[in-house]
């Protein structure tokens, strides 16, 4: 099968879209019979259309960040890069418009929007390498999200390749457009299970003048939750409010860019500049108690603000900043907290309303106890605004007998009581054996059959992500 | 554009009817035992004031109305219609400006104008429940005492319900800054066409498979009937700043809102009022102080926390004056404000009170080309003699030119129509839509076709048909052509089939 599938992949595209290292794209650990990367969207609509004809099993991917993500798939025969597509197509910072290919990375979008002093307000977990389309078709939402929108919010248009190859130029080019159904919203967040993103037009913001994050320690987690609360029922808008664990804050130190830089190294001495375990002596030096948990407030705005914003935050959590971040110090946070969950063996989100984050982190703390590897490595990242607490697993819990027995279980059971309560418990990424077991999503509730039918129109012959997403487990699956 | 042609009468029922079938009694009884007996409407009297939606140029009488006032009610209602193969259309205040609500004589309204009650106001999650008749303007009243509000502001806001804004998707002067509808619609229980009840959303954005609640919000009741809203609040913005800019030449106006963006500065609103529109204000009882010699007005407002807010009006102020402003009026107060806002607010209602007969369009264009295209619609109008008063969205390029006439002048609803046509290909070649937030309804359906092409209607034809797979939901309504005669003889099959009892 493989040999043929390989010969008709050569008469299809040209050699060098036909790609190597094929152990580099495995997929929930399914290493693929051939990695292509199209060079254009002509050829991307012609591999789906013979794969539809021929009924292989494609897995879209952009820089490869995401692949350990979501559901592992029933079979990967082919995955298709989106490498080759990696333009930006047009800038229009007069309409705050950007349109780019799918392979460009966010990153990437950012400098050449920064120029203009405009940027697209997205910060998703996971890779710093990772592209627009890996983040529009997984919808992922960072601390950001709250505020300034999740990545569904973003977009203007986008161009989908079906399932059996048709191109399909969704919503438009303005900010303002109700002409016809929005498939565009269909589109994003559908991990790749309708069809394949190749482009999309986007909307930005401009880059506020000010951007200040306050932090505040405590060695109880449930008092900065109240602070959190507290600051989150007053009338005023942080863009983003996280609550981090100490392995965590250790972790971030551990990850942050530049951090042999000095400066960068001084004003994150709140969180450690590199990776030892809490209770080293060095800590005190810093000025770092090692088992304090940190609260994270970011403000946006024109100075005076944001100088105001700072005195309302202080006053609504009831206790002064140990330390506020500016510029590029901020900004090394926040990419280090979005950084945080690549790499790391398990990472389950807990949902609940913002108002129980109370509950939420309890039952993420338990979670992890059960699951976790016990080493005090493992750590939670709250987002206070979304109300979803993030328990991060290290690495090496599951290696032990019995302990694959236990997380699934421990999984299931916080999972019931989660959607008991109309939450929601999604591991976002996990060894494949137990994400297979437990399933990444969850319940997806009575609309499966829409979507079911929804998939059935998009991609008649079940050419994509087979089974990554919702309702893995039958035969139903989208 | 609001005009009615005996195509357009054709496929919204199959037969122009002089005389419409009587309702039957069998089904009279059936939804009578549903929703009671003052919640079915069927004399042909009384159906009069259903038979057109905001633009009065198109009148469809009904079939019959019926008043359900709960889920499970409209859920009844839905199954038994559907059971004997009628078409029916949801119905929300009536104030739509494409022609969505209205029903041909074989169809059924389902008005969702008995279901007014906050469900649930939960003030901690900066959340609400709400059925769908709730107006727009009284959820944010309810939510007032808890510092909170509901966003999207359409400039019906003070009659048009939470159920019709998701229909249309709706935007409104503060869109700009706050975004759409779409933002702030987190879940929905949803009556599907064949009576079953089914729950959209999840929990703090996390996904629950595809983004049904996304695709839902803007399908103008094609899909269904959303009887639960469960929506998104904000807290309210503790100050306010509002300036009315007073220009001789349009061309600077826009140029002022250019020049705002790219400074950096995110106004709540920056709308736009031609020469034509402030003459027909200030000759209406309506007059708000605009002077009439003035090529524009623009209106700029921030809102958000009171520090650091005056800098950024100031600032606004600069960059107005820069571009030639004349003159800068600044609200020292609410009353102030609304004097400041009253010229823009009421232009519709001005326009509406010198001829009879008022053409109301919609179009977005990429900002940066709004100055081509007002060239373009004013060319445009002066060739086929027309006056196009302008109003507009200035800051996401969602613009209403609008031509006041006499249809009963003779040849003029001609060249209305042709003007129409050209003005919206003008838009749409500018890089535009054919609709910024009224929607396609019947009204733009033809212009569907401008935008994308028969492969994205076709994919849109197959999502809708997963919703609807019989065609009863709000047949004719936003897709063109094929699907206009297909649902006009289903409707016409289907409309004589109710079974005898």
């Amino acid at each position: 099968m493989t040999g043929t599938l390989r010969d008709e992949l050569t008469r299809l595209l040209p050699p060098a879209c036909l790609r190597g290292e094929l152990g580099r794209w495995a997929v929930g650990g399914e290493v693929p019979a051939a990695v292509v990367a199209p060079e254009n969207v002509e050829q991307v609509a012609a591999l789906l259309a013979k794969a539809s004809q021929e009924r292989w099993k494609v897995v879209p991917a952009g820089a490869g960040t995401w692949l350990a993500a979501g559901n592992p798939p029933e079979r990967v025969d082919i995955v298709l890069g989106l490498s080759g597509l990696r333009t930006v197509l047009e800038y229009e910072p007069a309409d705050l418009m950007i349109r780019a290919q799918a392979g460009v990375a966010l990153r990437a979008l950012d400098s050449v929007c920064g120029e203009h002093r405009q940027w697209l307000p997205l910060d998703p977990p996971g890779d710093p390498a990772g592209t627009l389309g890996a983040t529009l078709a997984t919808g992922s939402a960072g601390p950001l999200a709250s505020f300034y929108g999740s990545p569904r919010d973003h977009v203007l248009g986008l161009t989908l390749v079906t399932g059996d190859g048709r191109v399909l130029e969704l919503g438009g080019r303005v900010v303002k457009n109700v002409a016809g159904y929005d498939l565009v919203k269909l589109a994003v967040g559908s991990w790749g299970t309708l069809g394949v993103i190749v482009s999309a037009t986007l909307r930005l913001t401009p880059v506020p003048d000010q951007d200040a994050t306050l932090l505040f320690r405590d060695a109880d987690p449930l008092a900065l939750v109240a602070a959190a609360r507290g600051v989150l029922e007053k009338p005023m808008d942080p863009v983003a409010c996280v609550v981090v664990s100490p392995a965590t804050c250790w972790a971030l130190g551990g990850t942050l860019p530049h951090a042999s830089d000095a400066a960068t190294r001084q004003g994150f001495g709140a969180l450690g500049s590199s990776p030892r375990p809490p209770g080293g002596a060095a800590d005190r030096d810093l000025g770092v108690d090692p088992d304090a948990w940190l609260l994270a407030v970011r403000l946006h705005g024109n100075r005076e603000a944001v100088e105001d914003a700072v005195r309302r935050v202080e006053e609504a959590a009831g206790r002064a900043a140990a330390r506020r971040l500016e510029g590029a110090d901020g900004r090394g946070f926040w990419d280090a907290v979005s950084q945080a969950e690549a790499g790391v063996a398990l990472v389950a989100r807990v949902a609940l309303p913002p108002s129980r984050l109370k509950d939420t982190l309890m039952l993420a703390r338990r979670l992890l106890g059960e699951v976790g590897g016990g080493n005090g490595a493992d750590g939670i990242i709250a987002d206070a605004c979304a109300g979803v607490v993030h328990a991060l697993v290290r690495g090496g819990a599951f290696s032990e007998a019995g302990a694959h027995r236990r997380a699934a279980a421990a999984l299931r059971e916080t999972r019931g009581e989660v959607e008991g309560e109309g939450g929601t418990v999604v591991v976002s990424h996990g060894p494949p054996a137990l994400v297979r077991e437990v399933g990444a999503w969850g319940d997806p509730g009575p609309a499966l059959r829409l979507m079911q039918e929804l998939k059935r129109r998009f991609d008649p012959a079940g050419v994509l992500n087979p089974g990554r997403f919702v309702g893995f487990g039958s035969d139903r699956a989208v | 554009m609001a005009l009615c042609s005996a195509g357009i009468c054709l496929a919204m029922g199959g037969k122009v009817n002089v005389s419409p079938r009587p309702f039957p009694d069998a089904l009279a009884r059936d939804l009578t035992r549903i929703v009671g007996a003052d919640g079915v409407i069927t004399d042909p009297v009384r159906l009069l004031v259903y038979e057109s939606d905001g633009l009065t140029s198109y009148r469809f009488r009904p079939w019959g109305v019926v008043f359900p006032r709960s889920t499970g009610e409209t859920s009844a209602v839905v199954a038994r219609l559907a059971a004997a193969g009628i078409p029916f259309v949801p119905r929300g205040a009536g104030t739509g400006l494409s022609g969505g609500a209205l029903a041909g004589p074989d169809a059924v309204i389902v008005a969702t104008t008995r279901m007014t009650r906050i469900l649930e106001l939960d003030p901690p999650n900066r959340r609400a429940v709400v059925q769908p008749g709730v107006v727009n303007t009284r959820l944010s009243q309810a939510a007032r005492p808890y510092g909170l509000y509901y966003a999207p502001d359409p400039s019906s806001q003070t009659a048009c319900t939470i159920g019709g804004n998701v229909a249309e998707n709706s935007g409104g002067p503060h869109c700009l800054k706050y975004g759409v509808t779409s933002r702030y619609i987190t879940g929905l229980t949803v009556v599907l066409p064949d009576g079953e009840v089914v729950r959209l959303g999840s929990v703090g954005g996390e996904p629950r498979g595809y983004d049904l609640v996304g695709l839902f919000v803007g399908s103008e009741g094609t899909f269904g009937i959303a009887t639960e809203i469960e929506v998104r609040l904000l807290p309210l913005p503790e100050a306010v700043e509002t300036l009315l800019a007073i220009f001789d030449a349009l061309e600077d106006a826009g140029r002022a809102v250019t020049e705002i963006i790219a400074s950096g500065l995110l106004p709540a609103a920056l709308e736009i009022i031609d020469r034509e529109t402030i003459r027909a204000v200030e000759a209406s009882v309506f007059a708000a102080g605009y002077p009439t010699d003035a090529d524009a007005a623009l209106v700029v407002e921030f809102d958000g926390p009171a520090a650091g807010l005056a800098r950024d009006a100031e600032r606004a102020v600069e960059l107005c004056r820069g571009a030639g402003a004349r003159e800068v009026r600044r609200a020292r107060d609410e009353k102030e404000r609304e004097a400041l806002w009253r010229g823009r607010k009421k232009a519709f209602g001005a326009m509406g009170r010198i001829a009879p007969d008022l053409l109301v369009q919609d179009a977005t264009v990429p900002r940066t080309k709004l100055p081509e295209v007002l060239r373009r619609i004013h060319e445009i109008g002066g060739r086929y003699g027309l006056t196009v008063a302008n109003v507009f969205h200035a800051g996401d390029g969602n613009l209403h030119p609008n031509i006041v006439f006499d249809r009963r002048d003779p040849g003029l609803l001609e060249r209305v129509e042709r003007a129409s046509k050209e003005i919206m290909a003008a838009c749409v070649e500018a890089g535009g839509t054919i609709t910024g937030e009224h929607g396609v309804g019947i009204d733009k359906r033809r212009y569907m076709g401008l935008i994308y092409s028969p492969e994205v209607i076709e994919a849109m034809r197959q999502v809708r048909a997963v919703f609807d797979p019989r065609g009863l939901c709000n047949p004719g309504k936003v897709l063109p052509e094929r699907e206009l005669a297909e649902a006009g003889k289903a409707a016409a099959r289907a409309g004589g089939r109710v079974p005898a009892r």
